[in-house]
């Protein structure tokens, strides 16, 4: 099988996978491309491109006429193409939603919101206003300032790894590379303990804007605000009850759990149903200080959190390792 | 099964090799199939494997150690489709008309919401971003493209290979969701 690298088509072998892909091409050619896409990987690669591609223009609306006529007669009449039609729907609307948080994410932490007499009156609250505005700006200065000083060590760990050989100073060159090391990951637990203020004081934006929502009836203000829920430890005396979650009417919801102290470098989560299914994992989980101990804050998509029951297993990991610390159980009430 | 381990042995003495020359050809078949208008283009697609393993004897001979065993499969596929054509004596059904036809892409979007968490977060981050909503695809593509450094036709390729990773677990995932229904 000819593996041709990622060569590009030419105008006349993609007018030719186009009509084969509309059903429009005599015997003889189709029977043409389709040796080829047996044959030739590349070909078969470019084949697919152009075939989402023409799938995607349908999808938006731009194939119009005869086109689109023969597309619905090819496509829409097979199990597997219809579904590559829904599929790109789907990615698409996704897609959309994305580029839409994207727009609305720059404003949001720059000039929370459009509605400037709501952006105004919301601030006009001494106790929110002034204590989010500080606390966001200190966040994101903080951040920046994190992820320069990260990316300046991490630059400086490459040369050092570089430079490094089995010549005299190698031993001089080790040990200031794990003194970098160890720089590095302090700036990086100090960069996750910025990033979760951030989160946090956006959070409390989200909530206010939400009180405010209700307040004026007003529903186009962005961001919606994520729910928190603490989950109580298993064998809490009341963790069955505590653990009982109506189901969540927002698209995500932040699952947090209470550690008792600060003892691992980083801490991550995986999320199971009761039957041991994997739901996802997140790592570098954000942990926060409280009164007795730290927390840590798992945000999850909830259309992966049907009704039943699930497991969130906390780990810890440090110089020794991953360790699993604890499970937390929780229900999805219907 | 002697007769399988002959026929990985014909795609590559490399088993691995072997299993990702196997699941590709299928994978070209069905393809293939569906855009012959094949309602079961994955069990036709099995078919033709299975013709072909059970030749897989005679039909090695005939072919030299660098001769590439796919034109013989494409040759396969074509009597499979033919007999196809026999036995189904009903047309294909029209498709429903496009308004009606829209389906329920809640379990769609609810898979394609576990896979994209699956995927490593540049590559999730590219594949969303890769689908601009409005009609100045060329010109996003190409800042994205500059952005993670290809060039504009390596962007469509690894775009493509994400989407067909994503749309495989999507497929998964539904197949799944029909089951425990």
């Amino acid at each position: 099988m000819a593996n041709a690298g990622n060569r590009e088509l030419s105008k006349q072998e993609h007018d030719v996978i186009r009509r084969y892909l509309l059903d429009d091409l005599p015997l003889q050619e189709m029977e043409r491309v389709e040796e080829q896409l047996l044959t030739d990987a590349s070909y078969f690669e470019q084949f697919s491109i152009a075939e989402d591609e023409l799938i995607d223009a349908y999808v938006k609306g731009r194939l119009a006429g005869e086109e689109r006529k023969k597309f619905s007669r090819h496509f829409l009449a097979v199990p597997g193409l219809r579904q590559d039609v829904n599929f790109a729907k789907a990615l698409h609307q996704r897609a959309a939603e994305h580029e839409r948080r994207m727009a609305t994410a720059v404003p949001v932490r720059i000039q929370p919101v459009r509605d400037k007499s709501l952006f105004a009156s919301l601030f006009q609250s001494p106790a929110i206003g002034s204590a989010m505005a500080a606390a966001l700006v200190v966040a994101i200065g903080m951040g920046l300032w994190l992820n320069t000083q990260n990316r300046q060590l991490r630059d400086r760990i490459e040369q050092l790894q570089a430079q490094a050989s089995p010549a005299p100073q190698a031993q001089d060159l080790e040990q200031r590379l794990a003194q970098a090391r160890e720089r590095e990951n302090s700036l990086n637990a100090q960069l996750e303990q910025a990033k979760l203020e951030r989160t946090q004081a956006e959070q409390k934006l989200n909530e206010a804007l939400e009180q405010q929502r209700r307040q004026t009836g007003n529903r186009n203000i962005n961001p919606t605000p994520i729910p928190a829920v603490l989950l109580a430890l298993a064998g809490d005396r009341d963790s069955g009850e505590q653990n009982k979650l109506q189901k969540p009417t927002t698209r995500r919801i932040n699952l947090q759990i209470d550690l008792p102290a600060k003892e691992y470098s980083s801490y991550s989560a995986e999320l199971k149903t009761v039957d041991g299914k994997r739901i996802l994992t997140r790592n570098n989980l954000p942990l926060t200080t409280t009164a007795n101990g730290s927390r840590v804050s798992f945000i999850v998509n909830t259309s992966l959190l049907p009704p039943g029951d699930y497991l969130l297993i906390v780990m810890g990991k440090d110089a020794n390792g991953i360790k699993n610390l604890d499970t937390y159980p929780f229900r999805i009430l219907r | 099964m002697e007769d399988f381990e002959n026929l990985l042995g014909w795609l590559s003495p490399n088993r691995e090799q072997a299993a990702i020359r196997y699941e590709d050809i299928r994978r070209r078949l069905i393809r293939i199939f569906m855009h012959r208008g094949c309602v079961v283009a994955e069990d036709l697609a099995d078919e033709t494997i299975e013709r072909v393993t059970r030749k897989i004897k005679e039909v090695r001979k005939t072919y030299g150690p660098d001769d590439d065993p796919a034109p013989y499969f494409y040759k396969v596929s074509q009597f499979i489709y033919k007999e196809y054509r026999k036995r189904i004596c009903e047309p294909v059904p029209p498709p429903p008309p496009e308004d009606e036809g829209d389906d329920d892409l809640e379990p769609q979007l609810d898979c394609l919401d576990r896979c994209l968490d699956t995927l490593a977060a540049d590559d999730r981050e590219l594949i969303l971003a890769y689908y601009p909503s409005q009609e100045r695809n060329i010109d996003g593509r190409k800042k994205l493209a500059e952005r993670v450094g290809l060039s504009l036709n390596a962007l469509r390729i690894k775009a493509c290979r994400i989407r067909s990773a994503l749309e495989d677990c999507v497929y998964e995932c539904l197949k799944k969701q029909t089951n425990v229904k």
